[in-house]
């Protein structure tokens, strides 16, 4: 049993981690930095300790500091949620040399996990499906022999490379000797190095992650999957489960891939193994995340298991409570952001003047934020996550669209609308999510469909709002004002 | 009557008033301490708030926002001005006054969310003004300077 | 209402250099301000500590609503004065919020004389008592003080403004409803026992509190009774015995407990009508007012581009924009408050009184209290504008400024020279608070000008003496004195000093001040307007 936890986190995550805290009656330490004093996670904290510094270097990914803190209040856990220290071998390391306990996987499975080339051999070793591909470094005669397994269409990429230098399509066999030449020359005038890597190309797949947790009593199990396929700027955006790509065979082959994935590497606690699936039905093993996962909540909502409480109950020695996986009805999340998406996605930021969440059967929000707050460019630019579960993915999709229509943000724009456009896409109701669907449906920028009708709606309550000084408190009485006094809104010395 | 300004200009609006509530092409809403918007015999929850001079509304899904237009106000005309997009830090300055540029070219480089963004001018003309130094902050929207025919 | 426009210039060289210079200015004030907040130095404050006491300023904030803001008036006071020994007088006084409630307070400063009244300590007393009798602000005293500074009990003593005016002023006060509050936190003696006597509630503190008429060594030398000043006249004597003090506290942190206590029974208080909205920050950066202050106050500045960065929204309702254009007045919110502003863009011509004088009764009449922004070097001079009538028009602006009914504030922002200073409502005006820019100047006329003014005279005299005016060297030795001496009396500190202000303020905290000035000046209900005779 864990007794006092310190969050190595901030914002919704460690809203999240110190909920469960609280209900599995272990005391949650909050760290913060300056400039989020005051806001939602701090208090729901039983301590919470500002961290020195400015920044997020000197402060969220302080280890020594964070250790410190940790040691001198007299943790003896450390749950570094996702993000930040999350998947630092180092900071695991140093937390359990120092005699904590870390809420995850063991520093080894982070490291074999955290590098692809090493991930990628550990799951050929145990037999995982890894993307049909090999580094070739004897010149083009290699790339003619090795070609034919890999499989047309196929990706050649500079191994030394990155930002796209040297990476070449192949979608068949008469263009390769040009194009594999043309990689090499490129990697080598890029890298000084020629080596390329022969990778399948696996256009129009979908990014499906399977869920898995593991226990110190040789227990490993998988609680079904996740689609992230609807990304923007490489960030998802829309995850559902189950994925209906997936039938119950698919779901049973790739939970038992993934759960060899994490006893390849001996894992322990919840991670996350992602897959691209392929139209024809075929996976492939692309990484494992060995952390909680922002999307958590949707496969809580369909499997009933709370995936936080596990890590702890996991970290703290004890076997996880499952039982076998039961997955119910369908759940997704969207991720609200504070950004333009009629601006290509660009972050914004304000003050919320109005955050009024949608409340109602199946509707969960998980945030660190509320209203009054102001959103700086200093964070991640993610406000809450919007969960909804309903009997059906149809059922899901409309409960979905009323709650966003309900959800009111005013005072810095978000991405609410999008996401609500999202809920009736054709594409989107016909399960048609590829992870190249936004660039593909608006080529040209998204931009709110406004009806005439609704936007002379806005401009009348604008007006009329103007005349009646709406919502602004107007006082000349001579009794105490309902504005309070600038001696309580300023709080500072003078001079 | 009033005027705001939006994403696609200006528009004017002369609704009736009657009371707490006005009626402008059909639509009724009735103020008070919860705004309720009629159409159609059909009751819609409004929502509203004035940040700055900008009223922002949210109603059936809809979150808009509405830029007060005040008479005489400074801010009311920004042709020919470049504004910023976001807040941020100005980076670099690449014009001098009275320098004749094209459209396209870099004016500004600034930095906001941990990026930078180019301010370039969208046609040809004289630079009149620039408001802004290197290293100085600036609020989104804030003119940062003006071209000339 | 209509947002100012702006022409402010970031890019300009000019304005780069502005802000270099009042952020020295803003420097120097700091650096002043942190050496009087040490009290009266490392010694005196390290032997306050060792006899459980906290110094003036922590007690204030032990008494304050936690989280609120605390407005100190006068800091600055007796600076460079007394050998410059007399931090802040030795008495720190201010407004704070206590139950929701603004409050007084004054608190002597222990470290600096062991509390001594030095003649601008008595000064900045009277001046907060003035404070809260105009505004209606409950008084907080928080004595710690051995009475008056011996050596120069001449100019403390006997006269109207002097010592016994404190305890005048309590009665007063009391008698108008004013709650009389004291804690003694140290000793209390001779004329300053009458602090808690004259309250309406009192706490005393055991151990370090004492009050008596004289203590032990004046006893024993007058009657030959030997006593402990505990004995004398400590609080157990006070609140079993003789019923000096109303409360025993065990020591300072109840003792301050207790003040919180007595004044959330202070009862109801009603507040002036100001009308307000909710507040909203200025458009423009107040930050920006320190690249538009010139370094030199003979350059104009546009007191428009100052107003746009201290009322809400940079929004301004100007009233007759298009007469007397010298003289700035118009409609704003300061956090919310509505205000009329009248603020000097150049000389005082006639026709810019008489739009000040129309406007201040305009404000009068509404009920809409008044903010003045000074910058000013004079009225216009010359035949032709006395001929007009200006002296009348003048009297016009001073009578309207003196009689309105509203609570008034002033800052001096630039110049505050002659008559301008009048019409502008200087400190004879009683206006409710009046504060000044670290840049800003004040003396009967500037410097240059007194020296001009003398050198006629002297020529003059010279001529007819039979002898040949100054020149050269000459007339630089006599000028080069008078120069240095406006130079010296014109600065800021020189006021701040001699309370002619309430203190020095950076121009970006212009605004919340004011608001905390107009939070404070609503516990006053308006009296009636009884304008006097305008010469037309």
């Amino acid at each position: 049993m864990l007794k006092r936890t310190l969050v190595a986190n901030r914002g919704e995550i460690a809203c999240r981690i110190l909920r469960a805290c609280r209900e599995a009656d272990i005391e949650g330490v909050a760290i913060y930095a300056a400039n989020d004093s005051g806001t939602l996670f701090t208090e729901l904290a039983d301590m919470a300790i500002q961290l020195d510094g400015e920044g997020l270097a000197e402060t969220y990914l302080n280890q020594e500091q964070i250790l410190q803190i940790a040691i001198d209040n007299g943790c003896d856990s450390i749950h570094p949620g996702f993000g930040f220290l999350s998947e630092r071998a180092d900071f695991a390391q140093a937390v359990m040399d120092s005699g904590l306990i870390w809420v995850g996987p063991s520093p080894d499975a982070i490291t074999k996990m955290g590098d692809k080339m090493t991930a990628r051999i550990t799951m050929k070793e145990a037999g995982v499906p890894v993307i049909p591909g090999e580094e070739v470094s004897g010149g083009f005669e290699e790339v003619l022999e090795i070609a034919p397994s890999v499989g047309y269409p196929l990706l050649l990429k500079a191994t030394a490379g990155g930002g796209g230098k040297g990476m070449r399509a192949v979608h068949k066999q008469e263009d390769l000797e040009s194009e594999a030449k043309a990689a090499m020359r490129e990697a080598l005038n890029a890298f000084g190095d020629d080596r390329i890597y022969v990778e399948r190309l696996l256009g129009g797949s979908r990014h499906i992650e399977i869920q898995v947790l593991a226990d110190k009593y040789g227990r490993t199990i998988h609680l079904g999957e996740r689609e992230c396929s609807i990304q923007r700027r490489h960030q998802k955006v829309f995850e559902e489960s189950p994925s209906v790509a997936l039938d119950v065979e698919l779901r049973e082959a790739m939970g038992e891939a993934a759960c060899d994935a994490a006893r390849a590497v001996d894992y322990e606690g919840a991670g996350t193994v992602e897959f691209l699936v392929t139209p024809k039905g075929e996976f492939f093993f692309l990484e494992m995340n060995t952390r909680i996962q922002v999307e958590h909540p949707v496969t809580e909502m369909v499997t009933g298991v709370d995936l936080v409480r596990e890590q702890l109950r996991i970290a703290g020695g004890e076997p996880m409570s499952c039982g076998p996986l039961n997955m119910r009805g369908h759940a997704i999340e969207v991720r609200l952001y504070a950004e333009d998406p009629s601006n290509n996605f660009l972050p914004a930021i304000g003050e919320l003047k109005k955050f009024i969440a949608p409340t109602g059967p199946g509707v969960r929000l998980d945030t660190g934020v509320r209203e009054g707050d102001s959103v700086t460019p200093d964070y991640d630019p993610m406000l809450a996550k919007l969960i909804v579960w309903a009997p059906s993915r149809e059922e899901a999709l409309q409960r979905m669209g009323r709650a966003l229509d309900d959800f009111v943000v005013l005072g810095c724009t978000t991405n609410v609308r999008f996401l609500r456009e999202l809920c009736t896409n054709p594409d989107v109701v016909d399960g048609w999510t590829t992870t190249d669907m936004i660039d593909r449906l608006w080529p040209d920028g998204w931009s709110p469909n406004i009806g005439a009708q609704i936007g002379n709606a806005g401009l009348l309550i604008a007006a009329a709002c103007e005349s009646t000084n709406h919502g602004r408190i107007l006082t000349s009485s001579g009794v105490e004002s309902a504005i309070p006094s600038p001696f309580i809104t300023i709080n500072r010395r003078f001079p | 009557m009033m005027e705001f300004k939006t994403s696609e200009g200006r528009i004017e609006i002369d609704a009736v008033r009657n009371g707490s509530s006005f009626t402008y092409e059909g639509m009724t809403i009735h103020t008070g301490n919860e705004l309720w918007l009629e159409i159609d015999g059909r009751k819609h929850k409004a929502v509203a708030t004035k940040v700055g001079d900008i009223w922002w509304v949210h109603v059936n899904g809809h979150t808009m926002q509405f830029e007060l237009i005040e008479p005489g106000a400074s801010s009311a005309d920004d042709e020919g001005g470049l504004t910023a997009p976001m807040p941020g830090k100005i980076l670099e300055v690449h014009v001098a006054l009275g320098q004749k540029v094209s459209a396209g070219d870099v004016l500004m480089v600034m930095e906001a969310m941990k990026m930078e963004h180019k301010i370039v001018a969208g046609s040809e003309g004289i630079v009149e003004s620039i408001h802004f130094a290197e290293g100085d902050q600036v609020p989104q929207g804030a003119e940062l300077l003006t071209l000339g025919e | 209402m209509d947002r100012l426009p702006t022409r402010v210039n970031r890019a300009d060289p000019d304005f780069q250099k502005h802000r270099n210079h009042n952020q020295e200015l803003i420097e120097t004030l700091r650096q002043r301000l942190d050496v009087v907040n040490q009290g009266g130095g490392e010694k005196y404050v390290e032997r306050h500590r060792s006899r459980g006491k906290m110094l003036a300023r922590e007690r204030i904030e032990k008494i304050i609503d936690p989280g609120t803001a605390f407005m100190e008036l006068s800091p600055l006071a007796a600076y460079d004065l007394y050998d410059g020994k007399a931090s802040s007088a030795g008495i720190v006084t201010g407004v704070g919020l206590v139950h929701g409630r603004e409050c007084l307070f004054v608190a002597n400063d222990a470290t600096v004389k062991g509390g001594s009244y030095y003649p601008m300590t008595v000064k900045k007393h009277i001046r907060a008592q003035t404070v809260a009798h105009e505004n209606n602000l409950p008084c907080i005293y928080l004595v710690d003080s051995g009475g008056a500074f011996l050596p120069m009990q001449d100019e403390v003593f006997p006269d109207i403004g002097h010592f016994g005016r404190i305890f005048r002023n309590q009665a007063k006060m009391s008698g108008d409803g004013i709650p009389q509050v004291a804690a003694v936190l140290g000793s209390c003696t001779a004329g300053g026992a009458y602090v808690p006597a004259m309250s309406d509630e009192s706490i005393i503190v055991k151990g370090n509190g004492t009050i008596f008429l004289a203590g032990p060594p004046l006893v024993k030398a007058a009657t030959g009774e030997e006593v402990t000043a505990e004995e004398l006249g400590g609080a157990d004597v006070h609140t079993s015995q003789s019923g000096v003090a109303d409360h025993f506290a065990e020591d300072e942190d109840e003792a301050l407990r207790m003040v919180r206590n007595v004044v959330e029974n202070l009862g109801s208080r009603e507040l002036a009508p100001f009308e307000r909205i909710d507040a909203e920050g200025p458009f423009y950066d107040p930050d920006e007012l320190l690249g538009l202050i010139p370094a030199d106050n003979r350059t104009p500045v546009d007191v428009k581009e100052i107003i746009a960065r201290i009322v809400d929204g940079s929004r301004f309702h100007e009233f007759k924009s298009r007469y007397g254009q010298t003289l700035v007045c118009g409609f704003a919110h300061i956090h919310g408050y509505k205000v009329g502003i009248v603020a000097n863009n150049g000389i005082l011509f006639s026709e810019s009184s008489l739009k000040g004088a129309h406007f201040v009764e305009l404000c009068g009449q509404r009920g809409i209290p008044l903010v003045f922004l000074q910058n000013i070097t004079g009225f216009m001079v010359g035949k032709a504008y006395e001929a007009g009538g200006i002296a009348k028009d003048g009297a016009k602006l001073v009578t309207a400024v003196s009689c309105v009914n509203v609570p008034k504030f002033t800052v001096i922002v630039g110049g505050s020279h002659g008559a301008g200073n009048y019409g502008m409502c200087g400190r004879a005006y009683d206006p409710r608070f009046l504060f000044m820019w670290p840049n800003s100047r004040i003396s009967v006329m500037g410097g240059p000008q007194a020296a001009d003014v003398l050198t006629t005279v002297k020529q003059d005299q010279r001529a007819r003496e039979g002898n040949s005016p100054m020149q050269g060297e000459e007339l630089e030795a006599f000028r080069a004195p008078i120069l240095e001496k406006y130079e010296t009396e014109g600065s800021p500190y020189y006021s701040t000093a001699r309370l002619w202000d309430d203190g020095i303020i950076d121009p970006r905290d212009t605004r919340d001040i004011l608001g905390l000035c107009i939070a404070a000046s609503q516990n006053a209900k308006l009296p009636d307007d009884r304008f006097g005779v305008f010469r037309m």
